[in-house]
């Protein structure tokens, strides 16, 4: 209910109740976003440019669910498809590009713990689609037939997505208990 | 590990730091869209009945023929609908523009009526006089709040910084948040001496009735009920915009004289199941008959309470007062639960004569969100979750 009311505040056109939504949700979708990128710049852009949207949208917006659901799936959406752009430019998507470390690097804006850095590059083994449905129904907690629902998919096409996700990642965990 | 519990792990233990130079990229670009966009001209909302009345086909015959009448006769009848949506957009704009208000709020839980008398000044200071001259003070910019016993003499200092929106939004509040425009348009009656229009809302759970007085425009009366607690009732009346009010009456200063105490700690960790467990544990316990409560209906069941506590049916808490307070409030936890129960939930309630222990008999079960399957709770206390419809007790 909570989020109900702060939807429409903004509608309202109160700013404040923008700047709650955005820190409620910040640390979860940013999570979300360098989780499915493997990527810390085009995570903090997915998320910049979500809530960028999601302001200008709030004339139009009408929660009819979860909003934790939704901006999960604008993040996903909008990760999929700066990932898309940055390969059709042929840019690195290499280890090097992830830069992160628990100590602060100099000019970096965000700070990433070693669990998110590993869920990260555990779950870059994986095609993007297998990527993110997992993501959505482990960390969205979202069910099968939503995450259909905001990816334009069957739910048959979702749930063969995370079962092939998820055998992928049992070889890949055993292989990194093995090391 | 599996798989799923192993990236389930790893996400609930990653964590961002994020730097304030990344937040204020995306605020201040998220602001600057926001202010592009069209808000909703609250001049345009209209009641939607006009609409409900021409989903009938009767009503739409009719209303055609009427329309023709009229503008053969030259009438302008176009304005009656329209007419009651201004009235009602009229009544949500004064609720939001007041810069003040006064009020008086009537709780109706079961038989029993709570009367509390409110004020509120922009920016964000609101004044609740409680029954027993227990008076709540806060203001939201500077995140306080303090409370005043005055017949114990004794006040509390509260920090509202992470308070939960519970604690900050009140029910003049939620008024205001409800959209201009009413769902359906009541017939006219007499109220107090008055003639008044009836509009319902029903928005975000809460479904309120507002009266307005047809002759001035003026909010007489606000009713509402709220659908996870049926027997409870709030009535607004005796409304005053923006009237002159002191800041002095929104003081945070605690008086001369009266003593600081401690706010009692409260458990803000979501309700759960094993909340209501303990609640039926204890009565099970505590009250004579060793046999669970007749009825889990918050008002029903804190009849029954005061009735058997009069009867010296209920063992008393025992420790300091603070200590049965925190033992008290615990215990409302498993009646949270039970308000939070939806309709699909199916929620029943059996336990009324089960004697704690009874482990073939089932006391209560319901359908936890977005399950087939339902938990049920069975007199020993012990619960099965996933159980199928067909195999739930009748």
């Amino acid at each position: 209910m909570q989020d109900r009311l702060l939807v429409l505040r903004c509608r309202q056109g109160n700013k404040e109740a923008l700047r709650r939504i955005y820190e409620k949700y910040r640390d979860y979708l940013l999570i979300l976003a360098v989780a499915l990128s493997h990527d810390v710049n085009l995570g903090e852009d997915a998320v910049h440019d979500v809530f960028v949207s999601f302001a200008e949208r709030q004339d139009k917006f009408e929660l009819t669910g979860s909003l934790r659901a939704y901006l999960a799936t604008c993040v996903a959406n909008r990760t999929r498809d700066l990932m898309r752009r940055r390969q059709n430019k042929d840019l690195c998507l290499d280890q090097d590009c992830w830069a992160v470390s628990p100590s602060p690097e100099p000019g970096r804006r965000i700070i990433y713990n070693e669990q998110l850095q590993q869920l990260s590059s555990v779950l870059s083994e994986l095609p993007y689609e297998q990527r993110e449905v997992i993501a959505l129904r482990i960390y969205g907690q979202m069910r099968f037939r939503a995450i259909a629902r905001s990816l334009d998919v069957s739910v048959n096409t979702v749930r063969g997505r995370y079962r092939y996700g998820i055998n992928k990642l049992r070889s890949i965990l055993n292989i990194e208990a093995d090391k | 590990m599996r798989p799923a519990k192993k990236i389930k792990k790893l996400f609930v233990k990653s964590n961002v730091t994020v730097d304030s130079e990344l937040d204020d990229r995306i605020m201040t670009a998220a602001l600057l869209a926001f202010e592009k966009h069209e808000k909703t001209d609250f001049a345009k909302l209209q009641p939607n009945i006009w609409r409900t009345i021409m989903k009938s086909r009767i009503t739409q015959f009719a209303t055609a023929l009427v329309i023709i009448i009229a503008v053969i006769l030259g009438l302008n009848i176009i304005g009656g609908p329209n007419k009651s949506g201004r009235v009602f957009a009229s009544v949500i704009q004064q609720i939001r523009n007041s810069r003040t208000v006064t009020f008086t709020t009537e709780v109706q839980m079961g038989q029993q009526t709570v009367q509390i008398e409110n004020a509120r000044k922009e920016p964000g200071l609101t004044r609740t006089v409680m029954p027993g001259g227990l008076i709540l003070i806060s203001d939201l910019t500077q995140k306080k709040a303090i409370s005043i016993n005055h017949q114990e003499k004794q006040y509390t200092e509260r920090n509202l910084e992470n308070a939960p929106a519970d604690q900050t939004q009140d029910f003049f509040e939620h008024m205001r948040t409800l959209p201009g425009k009413a769902n359906e348009v009541l017939t006219k009656r007499e109220m107090d001496g008055r003639m008044v229009q009836g509009f319902r809302v029903i928005e975000h759970g809460i479904d309120a009735t507002f009266w307005v007085d047809i002759q001035t425009g003026d909010l007489v009366r606000v009713e509402g009920q709220f659908p996870n607690a049926p027997n409870t009732r709030i009535v607004g009346k005796d409304f005053k915009f923006d009237v002159e009010l002191d800041d002095a009456i929104f003081s945070l200063t605690p008086p001369d004289g009266y003593t600081s105490k401690e706010p009692p700690k409260i458990d803000r960790s979501e309700v759960n199941c094993q909340d209501l467990i303990n609640l039926l544990r204890w009565w099970a316990t505590n009250v004579e008959g060793g046999v669970f409560p007749p009825s889990l209906e918050p008002a029903e069941f804190a009849k029954v309470g005061s009735e058997m506590k009069k009867e010296g049916k209920v063992s008393e808490f025992g420790g300091p007062k603070d200590e049965k307070m925190q033992q008290m409030m615990k215990l409302t936890r498993g009646i949270q639960f039970v308000m939070m129960m939806k309709p699909e939930n199916d929620w029943h309630y059996a336990g009324d004569g089960v004697e704690l222990g009874d482990a073939d008999t089932a006391i209560c079960w319901y359908r936890p969100q977005g399950s087939q399957t339902y938990r049920v709770i069975y007199g020993d206390l012990s619960f099965v979750k996933d159980v199928a419809p067909e195999d739930l007790p009748e």
